[in-house]
């Protein structure tokens, strides 16, 4: 298999272990640049941007899952960061004035009176967090941690991000992932858990929180703007590997849950109106009813090597594909019935003994197994060709870059990894965002691989321009038909020969 | 060196040296790389084309060859093709050994050879077949080289000798003695008189042939900063000229090159018509040597067979720190000046070039690599014409191809040079 070695790299120290799912890139401070964003079991999350840390958060417990998203639906991005002990969190950057009459453009009346009287509320936190005669009881490390936040933030100009929401939710989150999963426009975070259990939030905002919040909530929680209410719970079989979002050729959305032995449990839910309208007040204790708009279904993929019903599964959707891969697969699938059905999109499974798979409509396109432990899984559109590509990692440094056509690009670590990543990383603000591996070790590093100079996966040989190199032979007793037949059918080690003489004797 | 991307890389569990990557030319010019690493592991590395895709695999093979024991170590690796039209390969291995009983070291040469006339290459084959030449110095490098042989004007005979320099401060030939079947040291005074004894081991030595094999330049550099260059007459085997000089630090390679390569002419007619080949002028040719200083910037010397060692430039410096280990000249980006690549031990490689304008050479790009360089080669491994970059770091094998696209456009650049009629002929 084709190898690399890697080059420009970056490297952060960070203490402390990593979950799986708590570390991600994004746009956090919705400046258009992507941040790294990594917490730990010492409830620090420490964000990087470019080749620098910007900012520590502390005083959080175990973090096990991070996630960068328009989770409160308001156009711009916040970063979610959940716990293990139960505690989910809001930060956000603090809205200059110049951002809000641009968002205000963008959204309607309603949203408008929201985001200012949300602009009001952050200001009137972050000061009393100074002034320390808070009517509200924050946890004490809470306040601690918005002192500092201010402190720095004086002291330069960059905007930090701050608490603006904790909410309480069940314990032992150990997957998220931020998306519209019931086809109704807006993004809805959903939970794995460790005990089994997908749960689905969506934010509701509350402008006249005066009453309800005062009323519905206890004080710890839900500090200001609204909070999330509980939509959905589900229960697998088995323990969760991973969660995603796939969408149906048609755009319906689902809910992939990764369960041991390379098989998953699909849920489909659809918001209908009414559901939509008494959700948000209603529904918000427990969501299970008997009118649940979807349906569940068990797919266990039909390989034998797949058998071994503990090996946990880690699945991945919504891969894109580009135009001309997409066709290739729709033709090479529909081969049989002989007409071309929409197919679609593919999606990765890889199981911790070292088989990747790619699937599409349940049937399984390839599957390889590489002789690593893989736990982690990926998609990024390594070599810019429109289609994304899967990346795996394993346990120890082995980081597999497939192709959908199953070219395969291997990158060796050389160091056991504790997590991994990959996406888009900012190096400079003004510049494109370039493609980056992320890698957390056990030495209490960080480091990212970025600008990976991959721009195909298969290596071919040079194949001359044959009109081109015709030309060369067409003489009095040859023609142009002629001489292009000459080269053709010239030998193999002649055409190298010529073609080296050209290049490396001819002088310019 | 933007047109260079990523072919492969593997990792090589322990390190080699600069003298363990070597290159073999297959009978069907397929070429394939052996690198070695201390702890006795050798890889064989070679592109094989898979016919489904179009592309081309890397494969990577750890041949295990005999009568190299656990514990034993590789100095220096080399390997040839006696025939230029079958494979008969011979590989030669250097390697020290540490004996229970005492505190001495063993050295051996172990040359490697196909027993019988095998119409496909099995390297298998090859390393289990073994003659041992004890040592009685430690190796340094190890090469091959031409031993000429002229009778009445004409070659008599053409044999592959192994040139290794030891650190007895001499230099040793091997040949083969194929009546015995052993290889035997040659006397080298006689037939190589440009290898005397030398102030301390030498490190690194190349050799160019000239003038259709009747001279042969030989350029050594040693440990203690002793730089050699000769011109002996191979039908005479006398010294034509000797140059000397001495640098402060410890030499790492010396480079002699030809500034402008010419092809055989019998083996130009067979590719080309010779209708598109303008009349070549017989030119004086122009050889240079480029002597790699580990600390301290390389040093050209231009046309040595004129001037001696008495033209030469220093090429700019780039950092202080870093120590430089190796060298290939070659014209990487078609333009029909050649370039100066010089490895470093800080993981990266500068890339020197000439202006002609202002007639000298600048440090044009650095190009940074996985680890630090020990060996590189710019060699035709994938079988296209087309040359790869092949480096040899502390970590392993990196291979560089030459972005198609480019070499299209320099490839239609070349042919309408050749096919579009030049102005002053008109």
């Amino acid at each position: 298999m084709r190898a690399i070695s890697l080059v420009k790299r970056i490297e952060f120290e960070f203490t402390g272990n990593v979950a799986r799912n708590a570390l991600t890139l994004g746009d956090v401070d919705n400046d258009g640049a992507s941040e790294l964003i990594i917490g730990n079991d010492l409830g620090e999350v420490a964000i990087f941007k470019s080749r620098e840390k910007i900012q520590t958060i502390t005083n959080l417990s175990f973090i096990t899952c991070i996630a960068v998203g328009d989770v409160r639906n308001e156009n711009k991005n916040s970063l979610v960061i959940v716990t293990a002990d139960g505690w989910c969190y809001i930060y956000e950057t603090p809205i200059q004035k110049k951002d809000n009459s641009f968002n205000s453009d963008n959204v309607d009346d309603e949203l408008k009176i929201d985001l200012d009287e949300l602009d009001g509320q952050i200001q009137s936190s972050s000061n009393a967090a100074t002034s320390t005669s808070n009517t509200e009881t924050h946890s004490s490390s809470e306040s601690t941690g918005t002192e500092k936040l201010k402190s720095t933030i004086s002291k330069d100009s960059k905007l930090l991000l701050t608490c603006v929401h904790t909410q309480r939710i069940p314990a032992n989150v150990k997957n998220i992932i931020l998306g519209d999963v019931d086809g109704d426009g807006l993004i809805e975070m959903v939970l794995g858990l460790t005990d089994r259990v997908v749960r689905s939030y969506r934010w509701c905002s509350e402008p006249d929180k005066s009453v309800s919040f005062l009323e519905e909530t206890t004080l710890t929680e839900d500090k200001l703007l609204g909070k999330f209410i509980a939509l959905n719970k589900w229960e697998c079989a088995n323990q969760i590997g991973s969660i995603t979002l796939h969408h149906t050729w048609c755009g319906t959305p689902s809910i992939l849950v990764a369960q041991p032995g390379g098989t998953f449990m699909r849920i489909k839910c659809f918001a209908t109106e009414e559901q939509d309208s008494d959700n948000k007040l209603s529904k918000s204790d427990s969501s299970i009813g008997e009118s649940f708009p979807g349906s569940i279904d068990y797919q266990s993929l039909g390989i034998s090597r797949m058998r071994n019903q503990n090996i946990s599964t880690e699945i991945l959707g919504d891969l894109r594909c580009s135009n001309v891969a997409a066709d290739n697969l729709n033709i090479e699938n529909s081969g049989d019935s002989g007409k071309i059905i929409t197919k679609g999109r593919p999606y990765a499974v890889a199981t911790l003994d070292g088989t990747i798979m790619l699937v599409q409509d349940e049937i399984i396109l390839w599957a390889i197994a590489v002789d690593h432990q893989v736990f982690a899984l990926t998609k990024l559109d390594i070599t810019g060709n429109g289609s994304d590509d899967i990346i795996v990692c394993s346990w120890d440094g082995q980081t597999y870059i497939l192709d959908q056509n199953k070219n395969s690009v291997r990158f060796h670590l050389e160091e056991p990894v504790r997590a991994f990543h990959s996406g888009w990383y900012n190096l400079n603000e003004n510049e494109p965002p370039v493609t980056a591996l992320v890698y957390v070790t056990f030495k209490n590093t960080v480091i990212i691989y970025y600008d990976i100079p991959l721009r195909d996966l298969i290596c071919t040989k040079f194949e001359p321009d044959l009109e081109k190199l015709s030309e060369l032979f067409i003489s009095k007793d040859r023609n142009q038909e002629e001489a292009l037949e000459y080269v053709k059918n010239m030998d193999k080690k002649t055409r190298r020969d010529l073609i080296e003489y050209l290049l490396y004797n001819v002088r310019c | 060196m933007e047109q260079f991307k990523d072919s492969h890389y593997f990792h090589i569990p322990s390190q080699g040296n600069i003298y363990t990557l070597t290159e073999i030319k297959l009978a069907n010019g397929n070429t394939i790389i052996l690198v070695a690493s201390l702890k006795r592991e050798i890889y064989y590395f070679e592109y094989y084309l898979e016919a489904s895709q179009g592309g081309i695999v890397p494969t990577t093979k750890e041949v295990s060859f005999t009568y190299i024991p656990s514990g034993a170590e590789i100095i220096s690796l080399d390997a040839f093709n006696k025939s230029s039209v079958n494979n008969e390969l011979v590989i030669g291995i250097t390697i020290i050994k540490n004996s229970n009983d005492s505190n001495t070291l063993e050295t051996f040469l172990n040359i490697y050879s196909q027993l019988e006339d095998h119409a496909d290459f099995d390297i298998e084959n090859i390393a289990q077949n073994c003659l041992t030449v004890e040592l009685s110095f430690i190796p340094y490098k190890l090469m091959h080289t031409y031993l000429i042989t002229w009778k009445d004007n004409k070659i008599l005979s053409k044999e592959i000798v192994f040139v290794l320099s030891g650190s007895d401060n001499l230099v040793h030939i091997y040949h083969e003695n194929t009546a015995e079947h052993v290889y035997k040291e040659l006397d080298s005074k006689e037939r190589f008189p440009e290898f005397s004894k030398t102030p301390s081991p030498v490190v690194w030595i190349d050799i160019c042939h000239i003038n259709n094999y009747t001279e042969r330049v030989t350029a050594f550099g040693c440990e203690c900063g002793y730089v050699k260059l000769l011109k002996v007459n191979t039908t005479s085997d006398k010294l034509v000229y000797n140059f000397s000089t001495r640098f402060g630090n410890y030499i790492s390679n010396v480079y002699l090159y030809l500034e402008r390569d010419s092809k055989n002419s019998e083996e130009l007619a067979r590719i080309i018509p010779k209708s598109i080949l303008s009349e070549r002028k017989e030119t004086r040719p122009v050889l240079n040597l480029v002597v790699v200083n580990s600390i301290l910037p390389p040093i050209l010397f231009c046309d040595v067979l004129k001037y001696g060692l008495s033209n030469y430039v220093t090429l700019p410096r780039h950092d202080d720190t870093t120590v430089f280990t190796c060298c290939i000249v070659a014209d990487i980006d078609f333009d029909s000046y050649k370039e100066i690549l010089v490895g470093t031990s800080s993981e990266q490689i500068l890339l020197y070039k000439y202006d002609k304008k202002e007639t000298q050479w600048f440090l044009e790009e650095l190009k940074f690599i996985s680890g630090p360089i020990l060996s590189m080669k710019y060699i035709d491994i994938s079988g296209d014409g087309v040359k790869e970059l092949v480096i040899f770091s502390m970590k392993g094998l990196h291979i560089l191809q030459h972005d198609t696209n480019n070499i299209q456009r320099k490839l239609c650049e070349k042919i309408e040079k050749l096919t579009i009629p030049k102005i002053t002929h008109l």
